[in-house]
C-alpha cells in the first residue's frame, strides 16, 4: 500500500478528495453496489476485491475509513486488519460480515475494529458509521500532526534544556533543580526561559500535557 | 436343517428304496405327509419375519430342491397309480412353490422398504452437506440481497437530490435487477440440490458429475486456499447412477478432504481423479488430500454410522455415501495416500457401457 500526497488519482474525480471510503470486498455486486451509494451521498470512495488488491494500491493522505468484508478469498479481513497494525497503517476498520455471530464479532472488536455491520444493512447506518469513522481518522491524523510537531520542537532542544524539561515537569523548584544538575540557580532560570519559549508554551501546566502527549515522564 | 436327513436313510420308504426294495404304499403317504409338514412349517417360518426369510432364503432353495427330488424319486419307486401318495406330493410340491414364493415376496418388501429408508437416507445427507455449507450458502444469498438494498438506497438517493440524477438512479434499478436474477440462479441451485431424487438411474458422464460438483465446493476450496488439481479421464466414462445421489457422494468427500485440509499449516493439495479401468470395466473416482489423514483404527470405522473424527460431526456422512454407493452397486473404500500423508477415498462403479468395448 502506498500512501501518496493528496494529488489526483483515479477512482474518486480529478480533485483529490475530503475524505475517502475504501470497500474490500470480493462480491462485484456489493462492491459495486456501494460505490453507487456512497456517491449518491457524494463520497469519494474507492474499490477492492481482496486485500491483495488493496495493499497494491495507492491511497491519497486523507482521513479515510474501511470497509471490510470478514470473508474474503486469500487472506482474511481478519489477517488484512491485522497486517495494517502491523504495518502501521491505523485505518478504521468497520468489518461486514453475511452472518455476524457473538464470538466473531468479539474478535473484531478486541482487535481494534470500529465497527461491525451485519448484511443486510440500512444505508442510513452504514453512512452514519462511516462519518464517524472517518471523524475518528480525521481526529486521530490532527494529534499525529500534533505530537510530531511537539516531538521537532522537543528535539531542537539542548541536552541541559531537555534536562531542565524533565525536571520542570516532575514538579521541582529551579532550587532543587539546581541542586540535582551541580549549576546555580540563575543558569537553571535561563535554560528553564529557553525551553520554555523553544517548546512554545506559558505555563508549566501546558509543558506537563505536551509530556504527557510525548510519554515524556520517565525521563530523569 | 432337517431337510438334510431326508433322503435316502430317512424314513423306511427312503431306506427300502436305498436297499433297491419297492416301498411299501403306507411309507410313500408317509413320505408326502412328512413332506408337505416340512414345506408348511417353512412357510411359517418364512412368514414370521421377513429379515430372517431374507437370510434363510439360500438355505431354504437348497432345502426346497432337496425336499422335491426325495418327493420326485419316492413317486417314481411307490406305486405310480397310488392316488394318495400322489396328491399328497403334489400338495408337498405345490407347498413348497408358495413358500418360495412368500419369501420372495418377503424379500422384495424388504428391499422395497430399505430403498425408502435409504432414499430418506440420502436426502437426509443432503440436508446435512446444506447445513455444512451453510455459511458459504448464506454468505452466496445474503451478497446480492445486500447489493439490491444498496443500490435500492442508492436510487431514491439519486432522485432525492435537489437536481434529481435520473440516469444514475436509472442504473441503480439496472443493477438491483441483474443481481436479483443472479441471486435467483443462486436458489435455483440449492433447489435442485434438496430435491428428492426420482430414482431413476441416468447415464451419467463422470467428469460432468465432478464439475456440478467443483462448482458447488469452489468457493470453498478457494476460500481455504486450497489448491485443487484434476486428473480427469480422457475417455467416455459413463455410470448407470441418480445424479444428485451421485454428486451428494463426491460433494460429500470433497467437503470432508476440505474440512481436514483447514487443520495443516502446510500448502494445502486436494486432487480429484476419475479414471476407467479396463479390465473391470468399472469407473473409479478418487479424492485425495495431503491433511492429517487417519489411523489403522480409524480406517476400520470411517463408514459406520454415526462414527466421526470431527468435533461437530454426525458420522452420517460416509455411511450415508456407503450405502448409496453399495446401493448403485459399487463400492467404496479409504486409504493413506501413498506417500503417508493424507487421505484417499475411492469410489468404484460399474461403467454403464459393459458391453461396450471401453
Amino acid at each position: 500500500m502506498i500512501v501518496s500526497a493528496p494529488t489526483a488519482a483515479s477512482g474518486y474525480g480529478v480533485e483529490a478528495p475530503k475524505s475517502l471510503a475504501i470497500v474490500v470486498d470480493d462480491d462485484r455486486d456489493l462492491r459495486e453496489a456501494l460505490g453507487n451509494l456512497f456517491r449518491s451521498v457524494g463520497q469519494a470512495n474507492l474499490l477492492f476485491s481482496s486485500a491483495g488488491d488493496f495493499l497494491d494500491g495507492t491511497l491519497p493522505n486523507v482521513p479515510c475509513c474501511m470497509l471490510l468484508d470478514i470473508r474474503l478469498p486469500g487472506r482474511s479481513g481478519f489477517e488484512l486488519q491485522a497486517h495494517l497494525e502491523r504495518i502501521g497503517a491505523p485505518i478504521p476498520i468497520i468489518f461486514m460480515t453475511g452472518h455476524g455471530d457473538i464470538a466473531m464479532t468479539v474478535r473484531a472488536m478486541k482487535a481494534g475494529a470500529v465497527d461491525f455491520l451485519t448484511k443486510p444493512f440500512r444505508d442510513q447506518d452504514l453512512l452514519d458509521v462511516v462519518a464517524e469513522a472517518i471523524d475518528r481518522d480525521r481526529r486521530r491524523r490532527a494529534a499525529d500532526e500534533a505530537l510530531g510537531t511537539v516531538r521537532r520542537l522537543y528535539e531542537a532542544l539542548t541536552p541541559r534544556e531537555k534536562e531542565v524539561m524533565a525536571y520542570v515537569v516532575r514538579g521541582l523548584l529551579n532550587k532543587q533543580i539546581a541542586g540535582e544538575m551541580g549549576l546555580q540557580e540563575i543558569t537553571v532560570k535561563i535554560h528553564r526561559g529557553h525551553m520554555m519559549r523553544k517548546m512554545s508554551v506559558r505555563s508549566v501546566a501546558d509543558l506537563v500535557r505536551i509530556a504527557e502527549s510525548m510519554r515524556l515522564y520517565k525521563i530523569t | 436343517m432337517f431337510v438334510a436327513t431326508l433322503p435316502p436313510a430317512a424314513g423306511t420308504c427312503g431306506s427300502r428304496w436305498f436297499c433297491r426294495k419297492r416301498p411299501l404304499r403306507s411309507d410313500s403317504v408317509a413320505a408326502g405327509v412328512i413332506g408337505s409338514i416340512a414345506a408348511f412349517a417353512w412357510s411359517r417360518e418364512s412368514l414370521g419375519s421377513s429379515r430372517l426369510a431374507r437370510h434363510l432364503a439360500p438355505a431354504m432353495r437348497t432345502g426346497s430342491v432337496l425336499l422335491a427330488l426325495t418327493l420326485i424319486s419316492l413317486a417314481f419307486v411307490t406305486d405310480p397309480i397310488n392316488p394318495i401318495g400322489t396328491l399328497l406330493m403334489l400338495g408337498a410340491l405345490t407347498a413348497l412353490a408358495i413358500n418360495d414364493l412368500r419369501s420372495r415376496l418377503a424379500i422384495h418388501a424388504q428391499r422395497l422398504l430399505l430403498d425408502d429408508v435409504h432414499a430418506e437416507l440420502a436426502h437426509a445427507s443432503r440436508i446435512l452437506t446444506l447445513g455444512e455449507l451453510a455459511a458459504s450458502i448464506a454468505h452466496e444469498v445474503n451478497q446480492p440481497l445486500c447489493a439490491i438494498a444498496a443500490n435500492g438506497q442508492a436510487c431514491l438517493r439519486w432522485f432525492d437530490r435537489d437536481v434529481p440524477d435520473v440516469a444514475a438512479a436509472r442504473q441503480s434499478v439496472e443493477r438491483m435487477i441483474d443481481t436479483a436474477n443472479r441471486a435467483a440462479d443462486v436458489v435455483s441451485g440449492l433447489n435442485a440440490l434438496a430435491r428428492k431424487s426420482t430414482r431413476s438411474p441416468d447415464r451419467l458422464e463422470i467428469n460432468d458429475v465432478l464439475h456440478s460438483v467443483l462448482a458447488l465446493a469452489g468457493s470453498e476450496i478457494d476460500a481455504q486456499e486450497i489448491t485443487l488439481s484434476l486428473d480427469l479421464e480422457a475417455g467416455p466414462a459413463t455410470v448407470l447412477a441418480g445424479r444428485v445421489e451421485l454428486e451428494q457422494v463426491i460433494l460429500n468427500l470433497v467437503m470432508n478432504a476440505v474440512q481436514a485440509l483447514a487443520h495443516i499449516d502446510r500448502p494445502r493439495r486436494l486432487t480429484i481423479v476419475s479414471r476407467t479401468v479396463r479390465t473391470d470395466r468399472q469407473v473409479i473416482v478418487e479424492v485425495r488430500d495431503n491433511g492429517p489423514g487417519f489411523t489403522a483404527s480409524q480406517a476400520d470405522r470411517l463408514f459406520e454410522p454415526f462414527y466421526t473424527t470431527k468435533a461437530q460431526g454426525l458420522g452420517m456422512g460416509l455411511a450415508i455415501c456407503r450405502s448409496i454407493i453399495a446401493g448403485l452397486g459399487g463400492r467404496i473404500d479409504a486409504h493413506e495416500n501413498e506417500d503417508g500423508n493424507g487421505a484417499r477415498l475411492s469410489v468404484r462403479l460399474d461403467h454403464a457401457d459393459t458391453g461396450a468395448v471401453i
